[in-house]
């Protein structure tokens, strides 16, 4: 089955091997120039920003924002395109694999030899499958390697919804789910472009749903409670892991954490929300006058958050339920081509 | 052995029945016809018997015993699909390749050797063969797997009458090569009786007829007589079909174990296997369909199928 895979499939798994090797060339690329232009900053004691424009760690920091160019240019955009490339798959990829042979009538040749129906789709489905995966995997590890030699402090957080989605684990995760999901869509309605547009509508209903509410919740699950202190000048360098605060404060959780809400509370224990109206005259205060304020109310900052360490357990859950629905909608795409009538 | 054994096999789809109580008992090492009128439901009755489809009711199996579309059976049938269903972006090489890989019997050199034979190509697109040499491949495929009973759906539909008579005659070749059975079927009933020993009628979903060539044929005559006479006489004996030609009368007669009497002024002539096909096609309503297999002795069969015309 391994020969008979490739040869059926070996257009559509090469469209795709040019697809990633096209993009994977330019990340490597530009990657790799922003990784050098960086440790060329840092070996001269400059830092990304704010160095005056005469000494010689001006032409470094440009020469770092340059780099990346043309893709950190709009590095949302980018996210976005990157974020795409699983439902690509998993409709070029996943829907015509029984599609077109239930489409074509050739089910009729296929299904009459010696070999099993059913283990004839499950070879596919594991070998297809698997290679997908890899190749997911080793294209999500080099995006989160490009984005961390983009903005390793300034723009980037790693627990949003968009980057949350460009690691091994979760690329590989979602590649392997597109392509079920192709896959039952194609056993299910017959044909190839109907299943193919029902992949993509599929697809995009389970990222959206993902990036806008899932990965949210999932991540809001037993945080991790600290108090915090109030910043009352944001440094120029504001850091992805914090939360702004009304006025322009800020307040920063532990490095690459993931802050979710913050509180004040009272010496009786009572609880305010930071944009509670009863905060607002903290607000109105210029800054030095602010620390004296809570302190002569008495008042503790609190923030809820998820450690840096937890990053790879969230990962992992991700990756573990994208894994089990490809294999709940692999087995029933099994199941369909089994119980199918002639 | 059994080629294919059915009992009262029907098959709905959604609320039209395509096969309704096939109740047959095909012998091996024949060639079998199954002929109808399109929408008869030939496709599907193969279907069923290759394990594409399962019944709704009834049971079918295959070369004594084995349910249909198991392992087993799948092995040692081989199938061709109407239309000769193929990879078209495949090398006809690349084809033979993959069919060795999904089967566990395979003669490569058969395969080639009869590709060689007929001027198929090998490294040629099957796409972009002609639909006779598509038949021809498919043929090829089902022969080198060593089968022992190759069915067919409308093999000759699609082609010319020169790529259908060298259809027949590479399938021909085959059968007497290696013994094995063949069921094909077709709405091409002329050129039947050169090819096939045995037949099976089927129209509307329903069996009609099923036996050897020669006891059908053996089992009817035609009177021939006076136009003003034949309906006297239709409802005396077991008529199938009145064929009237001007002052004649043709009366299709089942002979039920014995001969009739030729009534007086007529005449009385074997049919031919046309005649006799297309005689039933045109009447639903008759069935000349073996009756419970009988121990040996002197009693007349019985022909509990008949239906006559009324």
């Amino acid at each position: 089955m391994v020969w008979i895979t490739w040869r059926q499939h070996r257009a559509a798994l090469i469209g795709m091997a040019i697809l990633l090797g096209a993009c994977a060339l330019a990340l490597g690329i530009t990657g790799l120039r922003m990784q050098a232009a960086r440790a060329s900053l840092v070996r001269s004691g400059c830092g990304l920003f704010s160095a005056p424009i005469t000494s010689g760690c001006g032409s470094l920091q440009s020469a770092y924002f340059r780099a990346g160019y043309p893709l950190t240019s709009n590095i949302s955009l980018l996210i976005i395109v990157l974020s795409i490339i699983p439902g690509v798959v998993g409709i070029f990829v996943g829907a015509p694999l029984l599609a077109r042979e239930l489409e074509a009538g050739t089910y009729r040749f296929a299904w009459t030899q010696a070999t099993s129906r059913t283990r004839w789709v499950v070879a596919k489905l594991l070998l297809v499958g698997g290679t997908l995966t890899a190749a997911g995997g080793a294209f999500g590890a080099l995006a989160g390697w490009w984005l961390l030699a983009a903005d390793p402090e300034v723009f980037a957080s790693r627990w949003q919804a968009g980057q949350f989605g460009l690691t091994a684990v979760t690329f590989a995760a979602w590649t392997l789910l597109a392509f079920a999901l192709g896959a039952f869509a194609g056993a299910l309605i017959r044909r190839t472009v109907p299943a193919m547009a029902a992949t993509a509508a599929s697809v995009a209903a389970l990222a959206g749903a993902t990036a806008w509410k899932l990965s949210n919740l999932l991540i809001s699950v037993g945080p991790v409670i600290h108090r915090a202190a109030l910043l009352t000048v944001t440094p120029f360098n504001f850091s992805p892991d914090a939360v702004s605060m009304p006025g322009g404060g800020m307040v920063i959780g532990p490095a690459s954490s993931r802050v979710l809400r913050t509180w004040f509370t009272g010496p009786h224990g009572q609880t305010y929300a930071t944009y509670s109206s009863s905060m607002n005259p903290l607000w109105n205060l210029k800054e030095p006058s602010q620390h004296a304020w809570l302190a002569s109310h008495h008042l503790t900052l609190w923030i809820a958050y998820q450690p840096a360490g937890r990053f790879w357990i969230f990962q992992s859950i991700e990756g573990a339920a994208g894994l089990l629905l490809a294999v709940l909608l692999g087995a029933a795409a099994v199941f369909v081509v089994r119980r199918k009538a002639g | 052995m059994n080629a294919v054994e059915a009992a009262g096999l029907s098959k709905r789809f959604r609320r039209t029945w395509a096969l309704r109580d096939c109740t047959l008992t095909v012998p091996a090492g024949h060639v079998v016809a199954l002929v109808g009128p399109n929408g008869a439901g030939k496709t599907t009755l193969l279907n069923l018997m290759v394990g594409l489809t399962a019944p709704t009711t009834g049971s079918v199996t295959v070369l004594g015993g084995e349910q249909a579309g198991s392992a087993a059976a799948r092995s040692a049938i081989a199938f061709v699909a109407q239309d000769a269903p193929l990879y078209g972006n495949l090398s006809v090489a690349d084809t033979l390749h993959l069919a060795r890989n999904l089967n566990l019997r395979w003669d490569q050199r058969r395969a080639t050797g009869r590709l060689a034979e007929l001027g198929i190509p090998l490294n040629r697109k099957v796409g972009k063969l002609s639909g006779g040499q598509q038949a021809q491949l498919a043929l090829t495929l089902a022969v080198a797997r060593l089968p022992e009973l190759i069915i067919l759906d409308e093999p000759l539909a699609r082609l010319d009458p020169l790529a259908r008579h060298d259809f027949m005659a590479s399938l021909m070749a085959a059968v007497a090569e290696d013994g094995l059975s063949v069921l094909f079927s077709s709405h091409v009933v002329a050129e039947l009786e050169r090819v096939a020993d045995y037949l099976i009628v089927l129209s509307r979903g329903q069996m009609q007829m099923s036996g050897t060539v020669d006891d059908l044929i053996a089992g009817h005559c035609v009177l021939t007589g006076p136009a003003a006479e034949a309906d006297i006489y239709s409802e005396r004996l077991p008529v199938v079909h009145i064929r009237r030609a001007g002052v004649q009368a043709h009366l299709l007669v089942r002979m039920n174990g014995h001969a009739e009497p030729v009534p007086p002024g007529w005449t009385a002539h074997p049919v031919d296997l046309e005649e006799l096909v297309l005689a039933y096609l045109r009447e639903p309503g008759a069935s000349a369909l073996p009756g419970p297999a009988r121990l040996p002795g002197p009693a007349a069969q019985s022909d509990t199928g008949v239906a006559m015309l009324s």
